[in-house]
């Protein structure tokens, strides 16, 4: 960055002596010059994805302590690749190196949330390749990822390994003393009846079966309150994903109670809760204005309740978001005017 | 913009975490109980989600194992005699053991998609 | 430096040094620099010469036909002539005069107040007020709003002058209402300045103690209930802005029959503490740090003003400016460095800049220098450069300078286009 016009700044104009200037840089500080302001918040990229990390330790742990190792190897090479694949692509393609950031790590770990415990290591490294490069460097790496990376990752995946994902199917040898059955599965064919065994409550404390780090809705709520208070996610977004969520799950079920389940349901299966707070507030795919931000969760929290209850995925999740990503450069077009500004009528 | 600290935190946890999850994979792979917990059978008509547990647990219907698995010492897996184009064709071995049973005590499904599932 | 609340949902609040520090005064520095604009198409250049004896007050002008000119601050000889560029390319010729123990005061200055004497003589007081508006035939300007607060974040310098010169800035009203056609002057000040700003004559408005709320364009839109469109200045706008200061001293003047020669600049040192220095325009800032016991070291950042809006200079030996309230040093540890990393489209600067400008969008046009698209489509011009987007960045991008930077070149088309026609 330079401007064309080139600026004279003389070196050292005023002599300390009169007489003829004589640059005497012995005397001279070294001062540095810099545009203004000169106070910075502190705010710092790692600083905020290392938050997020954190916020998402309880439902990580949640998952540990119910799956045990393969859990822990799960969530542990899906970090660890996401920071290897954005390594390998910073030195492809000769940038600086960026992993120190955390952003790959938090896509890493948020991917492996996502997954069953029971996910073979070559879906954990090919869903980190997604993730990573389809989705986020060869766009140009941070800040340039129109779609959020662990949902693309998982969306392929989910499209391309279909038992993989099958939480049914994935979590059948394990016994964890309540009904493991896959809650949206059940709702989506066998209608409300089927999920009686369900209680809320269960479901609240991370007695259902899914992905490791996605069932834990208390830990979620807490780790999503902490980032909303802290500032590190839009409040906004997270919000009015959730109030889509309900006011449609709200509205099917009032239309036939036998075959959709009620709201509070939804809220607490699938992915529902993880998206609302790590998922969809995903910075650069979300819009940053407010009525474009609480038009983008509503209408992603619509499009999820929608695909579950009348689309062929069980989860409408990741195309869900996906799709209102796709969205939010349009949405985000409605904003304020700003003050001062000359509207000249065409 | 990542200082020489926060990019050497990253490496080191990188490689941690690659180790870890190394091992886990080799060290500790999801293990498969002797007893299934719970059995997923695919065929044509779609899967068929079977709590097998459930269904032997004193707790739950506790069905004596040699009540299903009629043949042999050790209970052999349904599937191991009863093929596609074997005498007592696998769904209707299913079919006779699964739905029979429910028609007989009164409980359990019996229509098709209480059970078969096109996912 | 305030760091980000714990809290990060709530907005930033800054809030303005409130209470003014103490007053030191300084003796005469042994030599003073003034700055001399240089007319912007050239002409001639001034007559002084190295060796001609200036006496306190001496208005020094560029050449007879020239509007610009300085005031000789103390009374001495010429030793020193040298042309001097500016950050913004502004050309100035340099006139350092070495001062003699007692002051000489230059008698041309009349006390009749009328708006030649204040073209003639007060454009260079302490805050460079600014009289060309009531000048210009194509203007018509009713309202003057005295600033009495800083604008900047730590300075005091204007609140010292509301607390203890109320009563020239009495004087400096009934001046100002002899030599413009004004029939509305405001003061602004902060709430704990109510008092003394009743005492002068002028409209009081109070001003909350939240940057940016005492920045011209925000007083317009809170106080008077007037938004300036892009295009326009302040004085389009109907509105001149003045430094409670530059009041005060037109009051001094017209009382005293001197004009004054001093500025009140608050000086922070690298602690972060405070103290109001009164000094002689043209003081090499190495003078006014030296007697705050303030010691620069390689690497620091010497800044003139406040530490969102001011200049980081390269010289300790520039000299202070009517312009200049504040002086800031920050030390190398405690300065925001920026960097080269992208716009994450975090929001943050969305949700703090106070003129609802799509930063987000329009730092992504000015990085691929799109200055004229920024400006169309992306408010550019909306902006009254407070510097909050840049403080708030979590990539630390330079927005602030790069919104500089395209009002910068955008200037530059505009000359070249005009010159063509």
């Amino acid at each position: 960055m330079s401007s064309e016009k080139k600026l004279i700044v003389p070196h050292a104009l005023f002599p300390s002596k009169p007489g003829p200037k004589a640059v005497d840089m012995k005397d001279e500080k070294k001062l540095v010059v810099a545009h203004a302001p000169f106070w910075h918040d502190g705010s710092k990229i790692s600083t905020k994805n290392y938050h997020i990390m954190l916020a998402a330790l309880p439902a990580v742990l949640m998952g540990i302590s119910q799956y045990g190792a393969p859990a822990v190897g799960v969530i542990a090479l899906a970090t660890a690749c996401a920071m290897i694949w954005e390594l390998i692509m910073n030195l492809a393609m000769r940038r600086q190196i960026s992993i120190g950031d955390g952003s790959a790590a938090v896509t890493g770990l948020l991917l492996g949330m996502l997954m069953p415990a029971t996910a073979p290591w070559w879906v954990v490294v090919l869903g980190t390749f997604l993730a990573i490069i389809v989705g986020k460097q060869i766009f140009g790496g941070i800040g340039f990822n129109p779609l959020n990376p662990p949902l693309l990752a998982l969306a392929m995946l989910v499209m391309s390994f279909k038992g993989v994902f099958d939480f049914d199917e994935a979590l059948l040898n394990y016994d964890l003393g309540f009904a493991m059955s896959y809650p949206l599965g059940q709702v989506k064919y066998f209608g409300t009846a089927a999920i009686d065994k369900f209680s809320l409550g269960d479901l609240f404390m991370g007695k259902q079966a899914g992905g490791i780090g996605s069932t834990f809705g208390l830990g979620l709520i807490v780790g999503g309150l902490y980032l909303i208070l802290r500032g590190y996610i839009r409040w906004e977004i997270s919000l009015s994903f959730l109030a889509g969520v309900f006011v449609t799950a709200l509205l099917f079920n009032l239309s036939d109670p036998t075959k959709y389940a009620s709201p509070v349901f939804h809220l607490l299966t699938g992915y529902t809760l993880i998206a609302a707070f790590f998922l969809v507030p995903e910075d650069s795919s979300s819009p940053v204005n407010f009525i474009p931000m609480l038009i983008f969760g509503a209408l992603a929290g619509l499009m999820t309740v929608l695909i579950r209850n009348i689309g062929a995925y069980v989860d409408g999740i990741p195309f869900s978001i996906l799709l209102m990503n796709l969205a939010n450069p349009l949405l985000d077009k409605i904003r304020p005017k700003a003050i001062g500004k000359v509207v000249e009528n065409a | 913009m990542t200082s020489k600290n926060e990019q050497a935190l990253a490496f080191a946890l990188a490689a941690i975490l690659l180790v870890v999850g190394v091992v886990c994979y080799a060290a500790f792979p999801p293990k498969t109980p002797e007893e299934p917990v719970r059995v997923m059978f695919k065929s044509t008509a779609g899967s068929i989600f079977f709590d097998h547990k459930t269904h032997t647990a004193d707790t739950g219907y506790a069905i004596a194992c040699d009540d299903c698995h009629h043949e042999g010492d050790e209970p052999v897996a349904c599937s191991e005699c009863h093929e596609a184009d074997s005498d007592v064709k696998r769904s209707d071995a299913f079919h006779g053991q699964c739905k029979g049973c429910h028609e007989d005590s009164g409980a359990g499904p019996v229509k098709c998609a209480a059970c078969h599932v096109m996912k | 430096m305030i760091k980000r609340s714990f809290l990060g949902l709530v907005k930033p609040k800054l809030q303005y040094n409130l209470v003014p520090d103490s007053l030191q005064e300084l003796s005469v520095p042994s030599k003073v620099t003034l700055l001399l604009k240089e007319p912007q198409n050239g002409g001639g250049t001034t007559t002084l010469k190295v060796g001609d004896p200036v006496k306190t007050g001496q208005r020094i002008s560029g050449s007879p036909e020239s509007a610009e000119y300085v005031i000789a601050s103390v009374t001495g000889t010429v030793s020193g002539m040298a042309p001097y560029v500016d950050g913004f390319g502004q050309k100035y010729t340099a006139i350092t005069i070495e001062a003699s123990a007692q002051d000489d005061w230059d008698d041309e200055f009349n006390k009749e107040p009328s708006l030649d004497t204040a073209l003639k003589f007060f454009e260079y007081a302490p805050g460079n007020p600014s009289f060309k508006p009531f000048a210009d035939p194509e203007k018509t300007v009713r309202n003057i709003v005295i600033n009495g607060m800083d604008q900047d974040l730590l300075l005091t310098a204007n609140q010292y002058v509301v607390q203890n010169e109320a009563a020239d800035i009495k004087s400096g009203v009934e001046a100002l209402k002899k030599m413009t056609a004004a029939d509305r002057i405001l003061i602004t000040v902060p709430e704990n300045l109510v008092q003394q700003a009743t005492t002068t004559g002028a409209e009081v408005k109070t001003v909350s103690a939240t940057y940016p709320n005492s920045l011209p364009h925000m007083i317009m839109k809170d106080l008077l209930g007037r938004v300036v469109l892009v295009g326009d200045s302040l004085e389009d706008a109907g509105v001149v802005f003045m430094s409670a200061e530059a009041v005060a001293a037109l009051g001094a003047a017209f009382k005293t029959g001197q004009l004054r020669v001093t500025k009140v600049v608050t000086v922070v040192g690298k602690d972060g503490s405070a103290t109001n220095v009164r000094v002689r325009l043209g003081t090499p800032l190495r003078d006014v740090l030296q007697a705050c016991n303030i010691s620069v070291n390689d690497r620091d950042r010497l800044i003139l003003g406040g530490p969102m809006r001011g200049v980081a200079t390269y010289s300790d030996e520039l000299p202070v400016e009517p312009c200049t309230d504040g002086i800031v040093v920050q030390d190398e540890a405690n300065s925001a460095q920026v960097t080269d990393y992208p716009c994450i489209n975090c929001g943050e600067c969305v949700r703090t800049c106070p003129v609802k400008i799509p930063v987000n969008m329009l730092v992504r046009f000015l990085e691929a220098r799109l200055y004229e698209e920024a400006a169309a489509m992306y408010d550019l011009n909306c902006c009254i450069e407070c510097g909050l987007c840049s403080y708030v960045c979590i990539s630390r991008i330079p927005i602030f300078q790069y919104i500089k930077l395209a009002k910068y070149e955008l200037s530059l088309i505009e000359t070249a286009e005009a010159a063509n026609e």
